[in-house]
């Protein structure tokens, strides 16, 4: 190995990443080359001084109270789950209907046509500029949801696209998606 | 037995505060660390790392795990340190030995401030750490990120990579050129 050589694997020389046959050379030519084994003490002074002065101005910082602020800057992320229920979906209009409402206990079956009805009157009303966040869009031959669970304070509201076979489903906290504002808007 | 971060996370995502917290606290001085060198300005380093533990605690469902917890948090970090140097918002151009902390027993390696110094050491320090400051200056952003993660933070070449989002090549040839210049800047001082 000659010094041009060594230069070139200096990093990998000093990050102790140089495969065994290398390293045994580059050590072995800086053990009889003073030039080289002078610019590696170069090399390692230069990290040691850098890495102290970094130590120190971070040491420096104010960091008293940033955790505080971070935590109110996340606010509130509680995120609604998404609970497969292992249990066959019926190929009633019930039982499809059930697969999009699941075990949302607060709906009778009379709500939950009801409620099919809503979803009916507001398919054509989908993608409307006061459409609440999606968070889920899925081919209905890709993905069946069987059932959700909501959290209390949330809301589902559904769109699908028969022609494109999409179905969305969105959950969110305001409630101006409740079923009774779906069977109102167009 | 310390926690996994993928534990931690999984809490955090179910809304636990407290695994956030250890997370924030077991992160938050290796963040700061790479950060401080990168902006240089502390007021800059406080809001960036703030703000990178802001962004990947209200996008917690978007990691994925394709990398490790901490690479994606410097990720993050590292972008934010370099678009603001580009954009010069606030960058101060400030010397070491003003904020460098200093200890009972004798002035830091870069600093000054204990009464008991010699002179001599006192000025050969502040000239030193001048000299710190130009080198690190003198470096681009990218140029400085490398070399930070790799000596600070002792990421290997394939965790800069993932977190410059470049490759080996690149980190190999950044971090070849800043040492070469670290090293120039300071060899009369070594």
């Amino acid at each position: 190995m000659n010094c041009n050589d060594f230069e070139a694997n200096i990093d990998r020389y000093l990050d102790g990443v140089l495969e065994p046959e290398p390293r045994r050379r580059a050590v072995e030519h800086a053990g009889g080359c003073r030039t080289c084994d002078t610019l590696v003490t170069s090399y390692q002074q230069a990290s040691a001084l850098l890495a102290t002065a970094v130590a120190e101005k971070a040491a420096a910082v104010d960091v008293s109270g940033l955790w505080e602020a971070i935590d109110a800057a996340v606010g509130d992320i509680a995120v609604p789950t998404f609970e497969p229920i292992r249990r066959p979906v019926r190929q009633t209009w019930r039982g499809r209907l059930r697969a999009w409402l699941g075990d949302w206990s607060p709906l009778t079956l009379g709500a939950a046509a009801a409620a099919a009805i809503a979803v009916a009157i507001f398919f054509g009303g989908a993608g409307t500029e006061d459409a609440p966040q999606r968070i889920a869009r899925t081919k209905s031959k890709a993905v069946r949801i069987e059932a959700l669970e909501v959290p209390s304070g949330y809301t589902v509201s559904t769109w699908s696209r028969p022609r494109t076979r999409t179905h969305i489903i969105a959950i969110n906290q305001a409630p101006a998606y409740t079923l009774a504002s779906a069977t109102t808007a167009r | 037995m310390e926690v996994e971060d993928s534990e931690l996370l999984r809490r955090g995502r179910a809304g636990d505060r407290d695994a956030l917290r250890q997370l924030y606290e077991r992160y938050q001085r290796r963040l700061l660390s790479v950060v401080v060198g990168l902006v240089r300005n502390p007021e800059d380093a406080r809001e960036i790392v703030q703000d990178t533990f802001v962004r990947a605690f209200r996008s917690l469902d978007g990691f994925k795990g394709d990398s490790s917890f901490y690479t994606w948090l410097y990720r993050i970090a590292v972008n934010r340190a370099i678009d603001l140097q580009r954009r010069g918002a606030r960058f101060q151009s400030t010397e070491f030995d003003e904020t460098v902390a200093v200890s009972d027993e004798g002035a830091s390696v870069l600093g000054t401030g204990s009464i008991s110094e010699d002179p001599y050491d006192a000025a050969r320090n502040r000239e030193l750490g001048r000299r710190i400051s130009e080198a690190i200056e003198s470096l681009t952003p990218d140029h400085r990120a490398v070399i930070l993660l790799r000596e600070i933070e002792g990421l290997s070449y394939e965790e800069i990579a993932e977190v410059m989002d470049c490759s080996l090549g690149t980190v190999m040839s950044r971090l070849h050129y800043a040492r070469k210049k670290l090293q120039a800047k300071l060899k009369e001082h070594l």
